[in-house]
């Protein structure tokens, strides 16, 4: 579904991603873990063509993304989470739903997306015509969610989704990941919560300072001496 | 024997302006000396400006209200009064420093008023001061003033030669003042809440008192400068003591030339200033107004960081969010 | 009715309509200055401009004042989008769009006194009599006096405020255009097209310069430096009303307007000016007193 190859990413002089190379086969969860600043936002934006690498290529079923804007990536089936949910403050929560279908590709199936998300998160329905910026950071980020969601996306990027969340909170978010995951939606999620990402994902790759460190099925990966210091606390 | 630094700086600023000052020696002709009177009188409003809104990055476009305070105060206590022209001098000097302080008292109470909006509340106020002046018969009435009789016997005269020598007076000790905050400890203050404001604020820097009196310094100086040009125009009146064009050229001087540094408006208002008596050398004023108008809008389009900015502009970020 | 009743009367109608015609004008500030980040006073040079230039189609080339719209607003619309393209490109931050948008307003005062001549200029004497004959109004304003031009800037202002309004909120365009201002990159990548959008809106504001330009031309004599008495009352409008609310900018514009006439009408008019300067110096001031909503919460689906 996803490949990244030989990927070199910089801001200016300051490189910011090495030689990136990895897949996330179709139907599959995987993670990408990292601490702060290991450039797991920057790969993130570079899938979504938001930022433009310097080497390297990247594809989407087979389609390179040299060729494709930023504003096709809904065509392409991508749909996006951003870290720090990013949601449209001002608009409401129907409003924002709906720019999730913004893309002339993605809006016909606009109402049964609808009827998706809102099965996913019912509170949603309720909360229609409140200012998004006005709700919670745990329905912020079901909004946040949402708005990836009825697009019907073949791949789904999710950035930090447990960023700022109660436990509590972030326990459930993984649940209905789990349950997108189930309806056959191709996962790539970006986290710094390692336990609670590799117990959803099939395979993981670890991300530290700019160059992938490890790779390996999620379980395994969990086990490896240095994923157990550096990210789980021994 | 002058040994530390700022010292040095500062007499050399003052040698230059001494220098300068034998330029009526060499010639008595009334064009060089009003080429040379623009030429300071626009260095003089440019750094100005720049103490405050381009240290502080301020952007105000009440310059030339402030400008134009000074003017009808002289002009109004040389006509009104019969106080000699010193005591119009410093009161342009209070007067114009007075309402940027009050000014500053209230809009700096807030934070709010930053960027577009303090431009926009500064050039709001432009208009309401034309309009007072307008409608008070005492300042101008609407039918302009005529201050050359009254100048007549004064310090100035109206010569040429006295009126090129208290305006290069002026630019130096703008000059002067501009250099030596921007050299030292008041400087940095500035400097601090150009960064940011929050930041300036928490390392010490009492950033309301810092806007407020630099607002004021630089209203003040531009009012002084006002005040031999009210002699200098001879006759006063709203329409071309309060154009649009004053603070637009101003602004675009100080930032052409560079607002980071004490000498930048300096290049900017002798750049500008050469390329308009050029231009209105060439036939009709009108064109050459819109050419230069032009010139500097495109100018600031391609180099909003000033000339400067353009020799050492950094390669572009390959980001789009 | 009493004259002096009769005299209150007209004033608050002319003034309000008048101000229908200011708030038209000011639509395209407050979208452009609201969505797109441009403080764009130059509009308010390109509505005087669209007004002489509906002069010379009228009385030199002989067209229909209503026609002229043909002409005027593809042209406008280009000339708009052209300009934001390269503000686009250049990547213009809100202050340097200040700065150049108000560089142009002060040159756009000598284009046009070079083009057409610092003289006076009206249409009245070419205008046909349906255009110039006062409309008969129904009670209580039978005695009011209503030039068509007047009611041409009223429904000007609907047209063009009512169908902004309604697409600012229910569209695609003004959905994505919400989102855009919120937050530009991910707007992208949900499939908003940013350049695209920014130099259409830009395009649809210079559009209605024409329009109001039109009316302009019809109501009143042109001299180059209307913009100059238009800036503020414009500008003001478009913060009282919230940045990016048309209707506000419109209410705003009408009774800033009836103010200033009633002022007029009493006291002394060239004083008038400062009126509506007031009214946005009151509002800076006492604004953190009212409620947290204001000139910053800028856009707003709702
Ligand atoms: N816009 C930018 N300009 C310059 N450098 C940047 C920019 N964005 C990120 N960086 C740098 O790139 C590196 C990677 O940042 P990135 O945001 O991708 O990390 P991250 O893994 O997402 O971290 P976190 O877990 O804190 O979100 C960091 O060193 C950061 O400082
Ligand atoms: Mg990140």
């Amino acid at each position: 579904m996803l490949t990244l190859r030989d990927v070199d990413v910089a801001y200016g002089q300051a490189v910011a991603l090495r030689g990136v190379s990895m897949s996330v086969p179709a139907g599959t969860t995987v993670s990408l873990v990292g601490s702060n600043g290991s450039g797991k936002t920057t790969l993130v934006h570079t899938v979504l063509g938001m930022l433009k690498p310097r080497a390297g290529t990247i594809t989407i079923d087979s389609v390179s993304l040299a060729e494709v804007r930023a504003s096709d990536m809904p065509e392409l089936g991508v749909g996006l989470v951003p870290e720090g949910r990013r949601i449209f403050p001002h608009m409401t929560v129907a409003d924002n739903l709906r720019m999730g279908a913004h893309h002339p590709a993605t809006r016909a199936g606009f109402r049964e997306g609808l009827a998706w998300v809102e099965e996913l998160f019912p509170i949603l329905a309720t909360r229609r015509r409140q200012r998004a910026g006005t709700m919670s950071g745990g329905e912020q980020q079901m909004v946040a969610l949402g708005r990836a969601l009825v697009g019907r996306p073949k791949l789904l990027v999710l950035d930090e989704p447990s960023l700022g969340l109660a436990p509590v909170i972030v326990g459930q978010m993984f649940e209905v990941i789990e349950r997108i995951a189930a309806d056959g939606v191709t996962i790539l999620i970006a986290e710094q919560n390692v336990h609670k990402a590799l117990s959803i994902s099939s395979y993981g790759y670890v991300l530290d300072t700019g160059s992938l460190v490890l790779e390996g099925p999620a379980q395994e990966l969990v086990e490896t001496p240095q994923v157990r210091t550096a990210y789980l606390g021994g | 024997m002058i040994r530390n630094a700022r010292g040095r700086g500062t007499a050399g600023i003052v040698a230059a302006g001494l220098l300068l000052a034998a330029l009526p020696a060499v010639s008595e002709r009334t064009y060089v000396l009003t080429l040379g009177y623009q030429l300071l009188l626009w260095t003089t409003l440019a750094v100005s400006w720049n103490l405050f809104s381009g240290f502080a990055n301020y952007p105000s476009f009440g310059h030339g209200m402030f400008f134009g305070i000074g003017v009808y105060t002289t002009s109004t206590m040389l006509t009104a009064t019969s106080l000699p022209y010193g005591v119009a001098f410093l009161a342009s000097f209070a007067v114009a420093g007075g309402v940027a302080v009050l000014l500053g008292l209230a809009l700096f109470r807030s934070t709010r008023f930053r960027g577009d909006l303090f431009g926009l509340v500064t050039l709001v106020l432009a208009f309401v001061v034309a309009t007072v002046v307008s409608n008070t018969s005492l300042l101008d009435g609407g039918t302009g003033v005529f201050v050359r009789a009254a100048a007549e016997g004064t310090l100035l005269d109206n010569s040429p030669a006295r009126l090129y020598l208290t305006v290069l007076a002026l630019a130096t000790l703008t000059v002067v003042i501009a250099y030596l905050i921007a050299t030292g400890r008041w400087g940095l203050g500035l400097t601090a809440i150009r960064d940011d404001e929050e930041v300036a604020e928490s390392s010490g820097v009492n950033t309301y008192r810092v806007k407020v009196l630099t607002f004021g310094l630089s209203a003040g100086l531009a009012g002084l400068v006002g005040s031999p040009h009210a002699v200098f125009l001879g006759y006063v009146e709203v329409g071309s003591v309060f154009p649009l064009s004053i603070p637009l050229f101003v602004l675009m001087m100080a930032i052409l030339g560079g607002t980071t540094t004490w000498f930048g408006p300096i290049i900017g208002a002798v750049l500008v200033t050469a390329a308009q008596q050029a231009l209105i050398g060439q036939g009709q004023a009108e064109v050459s107004q819109i050419i230069i108008g032009m010139l500097l809008v495109v100018l600031i389009l391609v180099c909003p960081n000033g000339l400067g900015g353009l020799l050492r502009r950094r390669p572009r970020e390959e980001v789009t969010s | 009715m009493s004259p002096m009743q009769v005299a209150v009367l007209q004033t608050i109608v002319s003034g309000a309509l008048l101000g229908t015609l200011f708030g038209t004008i000011a639509l395209g500030v407050t979208v452009k200055w609201g969505l797109l980040g441009i403080a764009d006073f130059f509009h308010v040079s390109l509505t005087l401009f669209g007004a002489y230039v509906t002069y010379s189609l009228v009385s030199v080339a002989g067209l229909h004042p209503l026609a002229t719209l043909l002409v005027t607003v593809p042209s406008f619309f280009l000339l708009g989008m052209a300009l934001q393209w390269i503000f686009v490109r250049l990547e213009v931050k809100l202050f340097t769009s200040l700065l150049v948008t108000f560089g142009l307003f002060v040159v756009a005062e000598s284009v046009i006194t070079l083009l057409w001549s610092a003289d006076t200029l009206t249409l009245r004497p070419v205008l046909p009599e349906w255009l110039t004959a006062p409309v008969a109004l129904p009670w209580p304003l039978q005695q009011v006096r209503v030039l068509p031009p007047d009611l041409l800037a009223l429904v000007a202002a609907i047209v063009l405020i009512g169908t902004t309004t309604w697409a600012l909120r229910a569209t695609r365009l003004g959905r994505g255009l919400h989102a855009m201002h919120q937050d530009p990159g991910i707007a992208e990548v949900f499939g908003v097209r940013l350049t695209r959008t920014a130099v259409l809106v830009a395009g649809f504001a210079a559009g209605t310069a024409a329009v109001a330009g039109m009316v302009v031309a019809l109501k009143m004599p042109l001299s180059p430096h209307l913009p100059l008495h238009w800036l503020g009352v414009v500008v003001v409008s478009s913060l009282l009303g919230g940045l990016g609310r048309p209707l506000g900018a419109l209410i705003a514009a009408v009774f800033l307007m009836i103010v200033q006439n009633l002022w007029a009408l009493f006291y002394s008019p060239s004083w008038a000016p400062v009126i509506a300067f007031s009214f946005l110096l009151l509002y800076l001031v006492l604004q953190p007193l009212l409620t947290g909503r204001g000139l910053r919460s800028l856009g707003g689906a709702a």
